[in-house]
C-alpha cells in the first residue's frame, strides 16, 4: 500500500466519525475540510511542484477508495477538487494553489466580450463547490455550434443549495454576467470529452468501491452479531457472499482498468459497470441487515443514500449515453455532443 | 499452453492463456471449449502431481487431456499402483486428448459399504476408450464432451494422487513450485476453473458483436425512422452495452488472472498462504465475468438481432446455443455455492479442511 493510500486509511476513521456533523450542511464538517486540505486530498492529481500528491490515477482511486470507506461524502468531496483542479491546471497552465471544482451539464451561455467571454448561468449540482476556489465550466456559445470551457474565480460565482441531499458539499453554482479572459477560456467541440467521458465517472467509481467495501463490512458485522444466528443460516451465507463478491468486483474493476490505462468511454463505461456492482451490493445488503440499519443515521443508510444519488450525477453520465458512445467509436461515427439528461 | 517449459511447453501466465481462450472463443466457441478444456489440464498435472507423474505424461510436451471433476467409478490397489473401472462423462476435448484425468473412489473396504477415499488420477489414452455419445445437446455440439471409458486400467502409484479433489485444492505442499521453480505451478484451483468458463464466454460474446455489426451496417430499422441500424439511438445503445458487457468481463478476467498470479508469487517468495477464501473470491468474481457476458448475450445481442439472425446454422444462433450451455454448466450452478463458501470463510464457520465429495455433508448449516 503506498503511502498516500495509509494516509487515506488513516483519515478514513476520522471521517467516518464525523459524517453525520456534515449532514445538516450537505458538506463535510469544517475539521474534516481542514484535515483534507491539510494532508493533501484535495491536490491528489496535481504534481508535487505545485503542492500536490503527484498521483496517477491507479492510486489515485486506491486513495478515494479508502477516504470512501469512512465517510463517501466527503470522499467525493475531495475526488471532485482533485480532478477538476488537476484539468485546470493542464488547459490553462496554471500553478499554485488551485481548487477547481468542474461540471459539463450546462445551461450556461457565453458571448464574445472585449479581450475575454461574458458567461451567465447555473450548474445545478456540482462536488465539492463549497470549498471550490475556481469553477471549471462549460457553456453554449451564443449563435455557434461548439462550446466554450473556462475557469471561473471563487469571486465570480455564487453558490446555492442544491437541494441534493446526499452531501459530498454539492452545491449550485450561478455566474450571472461573469467575464472570463481569454487566457481563461477555450474552444471545444462539445461539452463532453474523452476526459470528462472518464476521469470523473472513475473518481466518483472509486468512492463507490470503498464505500461498497465498507457496506461489506458493515454487513458482516451484522451477520455475526445477530441474536438468531444469521451466520449459520443458509441464506444470509449467500447474501453476505454476494455482497462481498460485488465490492470486491468494483475495486478490482477499477484497479485493472486504470492498470491497464482505459480512457476515454472505454474507462467511462468500466467506472460506470464498477458502480452498478458496488450500489447492486449496497442495496442487496439493505434489503437483508433489517429495518434498524435503514434508519436515518444508520451508517449503511448513509452509504446507500449517497449511492442513491451519486446514481444520477451528473459527473458520472448516463450510462445509456456511455454505451451509445462506446458503439458509434467502433462505427466509426462522431461521438454525440453531450448527453440530453444533465 | 501450461505444460512446463522443462518439457517443451510455454508456461503461459494465466492471463495470457485466457487471452487466447478469448480469441479462439470469438471465432468458435465449441473449438475453444474443446481446446481449452483439453490443454488446461497441464496447469493442475504440473502443481498438483510429483516429477515421475509429470515425465511420464508431459513426454516431449504433447498432452491434451480432459478432466471431470465429477467423481465416478471405483479403483482396487493392485502391485504397485491401481486398477480404475469407470465411465466418465463430458470430457471436453476427448477426440484428440492424449491422456485423461478423473477422479474416483477406493472400492469400498466391505462390500456394500460406503466407498473409500478419493482418488484423482491421470492416465494415457492407451487405457481408455471414447463413446460415441456426444452432440445431442443444445450447443457445444462440437467441443468433442464425449465420455471416457476405462476397464481395470493399470494406473501406477505416481499418477494416483490419494484424497485429493481437483476443484478445490490445497497446493501448499504441491511439488509443482519446487519442481519448476515458478509460482504458475503454485496456485489454487477454484478460480483457474471459474475463469475457463468465463473467458470461453467472454470470447463467444467478442464474436457476437462481430456478427451484430455485420448486422447492424447491413440492415435497417423495422419502424419509423427507417434508417440503417447503426445509425439507430437504440441499436447504438445495444451494441454499445454489449461492447461494455465484454469490455467489463475481460477487464475483470484480467484483474482475477493478476490476483491469482500475485497470490502464487506472494506464496513463492513470502510464504504468504494462498488460501481457500483467497481461491473463493477470485472464483466469485471470475463468475461475474460470466454473468456479464451471458446478461449482454441475450439481453443486448440475441433480443435484438432480429429473427433472422436465429435460422439455424447462423452465427449469432450457434453462439446463443453455445453460451446457453456455459451458462447452465455445473460450474454456474454452484454460483450460490460459492458466494456461500465465501461467507462462511469470513465467518470463520469453515474449520479444517473444507467439505469434499467424499466427507459426509451433514454440516451444511454450520
Amino acid at each position: 500500500m503506498s503511502e498516500p493510500t495509509e494516509l487515506a486509511r488513516e483519515l478514513s476513521a476520522h471521517l467516518g466519525s464525523r459524517a453525520a456533523a456534515g449532514e445538516p450542511s450537505g458538506c463535510c464538517a469544517p475539521e474534516t475540510h481542514e484535515l483534507l486540505l491539510e494532508r493533501g486530498f484535495y491536490a491528489t492529481l496535481l504534481p508535487a511542484r505545485d503542492g500536490g500528491l503527484g498521483l496517477d490515477l491507479g492510486e489515485f482511486i486506491a486513495v478515494v477508495s479508502e477516504l470512501a470507506r469512512g465517510c463517501p461524502a466527503s470522499a467525493w468531496c475531495a475526488a471532485s477538487l482533485a480532478v477538476g483542479s488537476a484539468r485546470a491546471r493542464v488547459l490553462f497552465d496554471l500553478d499554485g494553489d488551485l481548487r477547481a471544482t468542474s461540471a459539463t451539464a450546462t445551461d450556461a451561455t457565453a458571448t464574445r466580450s472585449d479581450g475575454g467571454w461574458v458567461v451567465s448561468g447555473t450548474f445545478a449540482r456540482v462536488a465539492g463547490a463549497r470549498f471550490a476556489t475556481h469553477f471549471l465550466g462549460v457553456a453554449r456559445v451564443e449563435g455557434e455550434s461548439g462550446a466554450l470551457r473556462f475557469l471561473a474565480a471563487r469571486a465570480q460565482f455564487e453558490l446555492h443549495d442544491a437541494g441534493a441531499g446526499e452531501g459530498g458539499c454539492v452545491r449550485a453554482i450561478e455566474l450571472e454576467g461573469a467575464l472570463i479572459p481569454d487566457a481563461f477560456a477555450a474552444a471545444v467541440q462539445a461539452p463532453v470529452d474523452d476526459w470528462t467521458a472518464s476521469v470523473p465517472p472513475a473518481a466518483l467509481a472509486a468512492v463507490f468501491a470503498g464505500a461498497a467495501a465498507r457496506a461489506a463490512e458493515i454487513h458482516e458485522q451484522i451477520v455475526r452479531a445477530a441474536p438468531q444466528s444469521r451466520a449459520l443460516d443458509p441464506d444470509h451465507q449467500r447474501w453476505l457472499g454476494a455482497a462481498v463478491a460485488r465490492a470486491a468486483a468494483a475495486r478490482l474493476l477499477l484497479r485493472e482498468a486504470a492498470a491497464a490505462n482505459a480512457e476515454g468511454v472505454r474507462l467511462g463505461s468500466l467506472a460506470r459497470q464498477a458502480m452498478r456492482y458496488a450500489s447492486d451490493g449496497v442495496q442487496e445488503a439493505l434489503r437483508v441487515a433489517g429495518a434498524a440499519e435503514r434508519e436515518a443515521g444508520a451508517e449503511l443508510e448513509r452509504i446507500a443514500r449517497f449511492m442513491l444519488n451519486g446514481l444520477s450525477d451528473p459527473a458520472a453520465l448516463p450510462e445509456e449515453w456511455i454505451a451509445r458512445q462506446l458503439a458509434r467509436e467502433r462505427l466509426e461515427l462522431p461521438l454525440d455532443a453531450a448527453p440530453a439528461v444533465p | 499452453m501450461f505444460v512446463p517449459r522443462r518439457y517443451g511447453g510455454l508456461e503461459l501466465e494465466l492471463g495470457d492463456f485466457l487471452r487466447v481462450v478469448m480469441e479462439i472463443a470469438a471465432g468458435d466457441l465449441s473449438t475453444a471449449w474443446s481446446l481449452c478444456l483439453a490443454s488446461a489440464h497441464a496447469l493442475h498435472l504440473a502443481t498438483l502431481f510429483g516429477e515421475p507423474a509429470q515425465t511420464e505424461a508431459f513426454g516431449d510436451g504433447d498432452f491434451r487431456c480432459p478432466a471431470v471433476a465429477a467423481p465416478a467409478g471405483q479403483a482396487v490397489r493392485s502391485g504397485e499402483g491401481w486398477e480404475i473401472t469407470g465411465t466418465w462423462g463430458y470430457c471436453s476435448g476427448a477426440p484428440y486428448a492424449t491422456h485423461y484425468m478423473g477422479q474416483t473412489f477406493e472400492a469400498p473396504a466391505q462390500p456394500g459399504g460406503p466407498p473409500g477415499q478419493m482418488l484423482l488420477f491421470v492416465v494415457p489414452r492407451s487405457q481408455w476408450t471414447m463413446l460415441d455419445d456426444w452432440g445431442d445437446t443444445l450447443g457445444l455440439k462440437g467441443s468433442g464432451s464425449h465420455s471416457i471409458q476405462m476397464e481395470r486400467a493399470y494406473v501406477p502409484a505416481h499418477s494416483v494422487l490419494e484424497g485429493q479433489w481437483l476443484v478445490d485444492t490445497d497446493t501448499t505442499q504441491s511439488p509443482g513450485l519446487r519442481l519448476h521453480g515458478n509460482p504458475l505451478y503454485a496456485g489454487r484451483t477454484l478460480s483457474v476453473f471459474q475463469s475457463e468458463l468465463s473467458a470461453l464466454a467472454t470470447g463467444a460474446l467478442k464474436g457476437a458483436l462481430e456478427e451484430y455489426e455485420s448486422l447492424i451496417r447491413t440492415r435497417r430499422t423495422q419502424r419509423p425512422p427507417i434508417v440503417a441500424r447503426y445509425l439507430d439511438a437504440d441499436y447504438q445503445r445495444w451494441f454499445g452495452q454489449a461492447i461494455a458487457g465484454a469490455a467489463a468481463a475481460e477487464t475483470l478476467l484480467a484483474a482475477v488472472a493478476g490476483q491469482w498470479s500475485e497470490h502464487g508469487r506472494r506464496f513463492a517468495h513470502e510464504g504468504r498462504i494462498f488460501t481457500r477464501a483467497d481461491d473463493l473470491e477470485l472464483n466469485v468474481l471470475a463468475r461475474e465475468a460470466l454473468t456479464l457476458a451471458w446478461t449482454s448475450l441475450q439481453e443486448d445481442v440475441f433480443r435484438t438481432a432480429g429473427t433472422s439472425a436465429t435460422r439455424s446454422g447462423g452465427r449469432i444462433e450457434r453462439i446463443f446455443r453455445d453460451v446457453a450451455m456455459d451458462w447452465g454448466h455445473l460450474g454456474n450452478v454452484t454460483r450460490d455455492w460459492a458466494w456461500r463458501e465465501l461467507a462462511r470463510e469470513r465467518l470463520g464457520l469453515v474449520e479444517g479442511a473444507a467439505l469434499k465429495p467424499d466427507r459426509p455433508h451433514l454440516e451444511v448449516r454450520g
